[in-house]
């Protein structure tokens, strides 16, 4: 049975994408020629996919839209700390944004039977590893992990 | 001297001891997410000065090799390719590890990659200069076509609606174009940010796409890791002897696309990989299982990259082009050791040379041993892990890796926001493998359509150009064949 009703999140992501490509586009004008064909074809393929794809779930039937299962908070928490962790690195150093942020991703991870206890254990682990990794990265892979800009 | 002679010669105590040295610290390198077999050899090249040419080389080889199979590891257990190599292992090595088969996984990977480097180095020494005449007829057009044949491999990888994964393909092609345009000197899709303007680095991307949405899930999820009550079954050999040799035609098809797309400079692991990957879904009776957790994915991809190891060598070997990135730092430790390459390598310096691929028969041989332990026990601490002590150590894990690709926080930012990039386009139903698959053949179709259009225009006819050569046809012919299948199913089913 097709199924009529329209998928919001496809309709979404086939306007970005159908804007994105419009963009691109446009975009290419201000480039060489050798340098603007590639971009424009492919901007091209993309919009006539995008709008291919609507006008098909349109006649044929749109996609189901999945639900989320878990924790949709811990999903923006991991994240925040992720970016958080990526950005504060040129800042705070290696080491020390290291051992906060990876705490940090603990607390969020651990669920509810993350006790005190488990919890100090777990950073015992995380601060030896991570201190392990830094001599291998420093000393044996010649890494040079970046140093704090504050302190 | 005779073939027995040379093997003899690999065969000493010291030869064996450092090819067993170079497969365990390259196994170990290229597990970690970020640090590619690039940087495995680069990093253990100075120690390879003060030996003897042919064990340097066998030194420089076996790190190699381990660390292509050590990409593995990470691609299987943590669905982030170790190394770019192992793109298309993650596609069903981690539903593998998911279903309580990760101990399978990396047995079969193990198997596999063996087999791979062994028709690999088999190859070097049998059809060496052959294969580099073959190499070296490829141009920039043969070049273009050979990238385009690759995205025809979307149809393939796609998980969904065919017309979803070619936009995302499209996405991935876009994004390969962002910073100073290679030909022309244009400077595209950056928005006026400096950290773009080197464009986007290829492992950052594919750390983030393929590694921040399995973290964020399972945070997110109640449910445990690994199914199976995390129970591990030893190495489980003779089940994966059984699947090897079911799979013994797809071996052997993946390991021969492997040196062959190792032999052709600039190509690559990544590229043999995903080519083998699709090959064997095509092939397959059951192509619905590929990306579901079927062994014969895992088993394409890991044979084809091991294999790109021999073939890589040919061109570095006979002509001093490098064939993939690992071997344009081995082609520089062989000039430090003295030793010219060319023809001329396979006469004057015999012993060497001849040595040398003995050697890496050897080496590949020892991945057998030394991967089914380090399997064992990478496997047993991922399911013994906690939750709340994995997902802090992987996103410490991808935090540093991304870093050391070019010792900047720029790619660290670039993946973190790729991997949510990749989240919410996965909520979208749109999977990483098309995006990432433009990634990577997005510059080799620009440049070569670039260079192939200038050439054509300096001759005269643009079009004539592109269509000069018996391998631009044939390249052509073989995109037609693979896109006939999908359109007809698209034709077919315009949902599907």
């Amino acid at each position: 049975m097709i199924n009529k009703k329209i998928n919001k999140n496809d309709l979404i992501a086939c306007l970005f994408f159908l804007l994105l490509g419009i963009w691109v586009v446009y975009q290419t004008e201000e480039f060489t020629f050798l340098g603007s064909v590639f971009p424009k074809v492919v901007a091209y393929v993309m919009i006539a996919c995008s709008i291919l794809y609507v006008l098909i779930s349109y006649f044929f039937g749109w996609d189901k839209v999945s639900s989320l299962r878990g924790s949709t908070v811990k999903r923006f928490l991991i994240y925040l700390v992720i970016v958080a962790w990526a950005i504060s690195i040129n800042y705070l150093g290696f080491l020390i944004s290291s051992l906060v942020f990876y705490f940090l991703s603990l607390l969020i991870s651990g669920g509810d039977d993350l006790t005190v206890k488990k919890a100090f254990l777990y950073m015992v682990y995380g601060g030896f590893f991570i201190a392990v990794m830094y001599f291998i990265f420093v000393n044996v892979l010649s890494v040079p992990l970046p140093n704090s800009k504050l302190f | 001297m005779h073939g027995i002679d040379y093997l003899l010669n690999a065969l000493t105590p010291f030869s064996l001891l450092i090819a067993l040295g170079g497969v365990g610290l390259g196994i170990v390198i290229g597990a970690l997410p970020g640090l590619t077999a690039t940087m495995a050899v680069a990093v253990l090249v100075p120690f390879t000065f003060g030996m003897p040419p042919a064990q340097a080389l066998i030194a420089l080889g076996a790190i190699y090799t381990g660390a292509i199979y050590g990409g593995a590891y990470a691609a299987i257990l943590l669905n982030t390719p170790g190394t770019p190599s192992s793109i298309a292992t993650t596609f069903d090595g981690y539903p593998m590890t998911k279903k309580g088969d990760g101990d399978l996984a990396l047995t079969l990977a193990c198997l596999a990659s063996v087999v791979g480097g062994l028709v690999g180095a088999l190859c070097l020494i049998a059809f060496a200069p052959p294969l580099a005449s073959f190499a070296l007829r490829f141009g920039p057009i043969e070049y273009f076509w050979l990238a385009l044949f690759g995205l025809t491999l979307i149809a393939s990888l796609n998980e969904g609606p065919l017309l979803k994964a070619m936009i995302g393909g499209c996405l991935g092609l876009l994004l390969s174009m962002v910073g100073v345009a290679e030909v022309g000197g244009d400077l595209r899709f950056t928005g006026g940010s400096q950290t773009l303007l080197g464009g986007i680095d290829l492992v950052a991307a594919l750390i983030g796409l393929y590694c921040i949405p399995v973290i964020i899930e399972l945070v997110a999820s109640n449910e445990e890791h690994v199914e199976g009550n995390g129970k591990v079954r030893g190495y489980r050999l003779t089940e994966a002897l059984l699947q090897i040799w079911k799979s013994k035609f797809n071996i052997l098809r993946s390991s021969a696309i492997g040196t062959v797309v190792g032999v052709l400079p600039g190509a690559g692991g990544s590229i043999a990989s995903l080519v083998s990957y699709s090959e064997a879904r095509r092939a397959s009776k059951t192509p619905e299982q590929f990306g579901k957790g079927a062994p014969d994915g895992l088993i394409a991809s890991e044979s084809a990259n091991n294999a790109t190891v021999g073939g890589g060598l040919v061109p570095t070997l006979v002509l001093g082009i490098p064939g993939t990135p690992p071997d344009a730092v081995i082609l520089g430790a062989l000039l430090v050791q003295g030793i010219r390459v060319g023809p001329q390598l396979f006469t004057q310096q015999s012993e060497i040379v001849f040595t040398f691929m003995y050697g890496l028969i050897l080496a590949t041989l020892m991945v057998l041993p030394i991967g089914l332990l380090f399997g064992r026990y990478a496997y047993r601490l991922l399911i013994s892990v906690p939750k709340a002590l994995l997902a802090p150590t992987v996103i410490f894990l991808t935090v540093v890796g991304s870093y050391s690709i070019n010792n900047n926080t720029d790619d660290v930012i670039h993946m973190a926001a790729l991997g949510g990039v990749a989240w919410v386009l996965a909520r979208f139903g749109f999977t990483a493998s098309p995006i990432v698959l433009g990634l990577i053949l997005g510059n080799i179709a620009e440049g070569g359509f670039v260079q192939g259009y200038i050439i054509g225009a300096a001759k005269g006819s643009v079009f004539n150009e592109f269509f000069s050569s018996y391998i631009s046809i044939g390249i052509v012919a073989l995109i037609a064949v693979a896109m006939v299948i999908p359109f007809v199913k698209f034709v077919k089913n315009p949902r599907g």
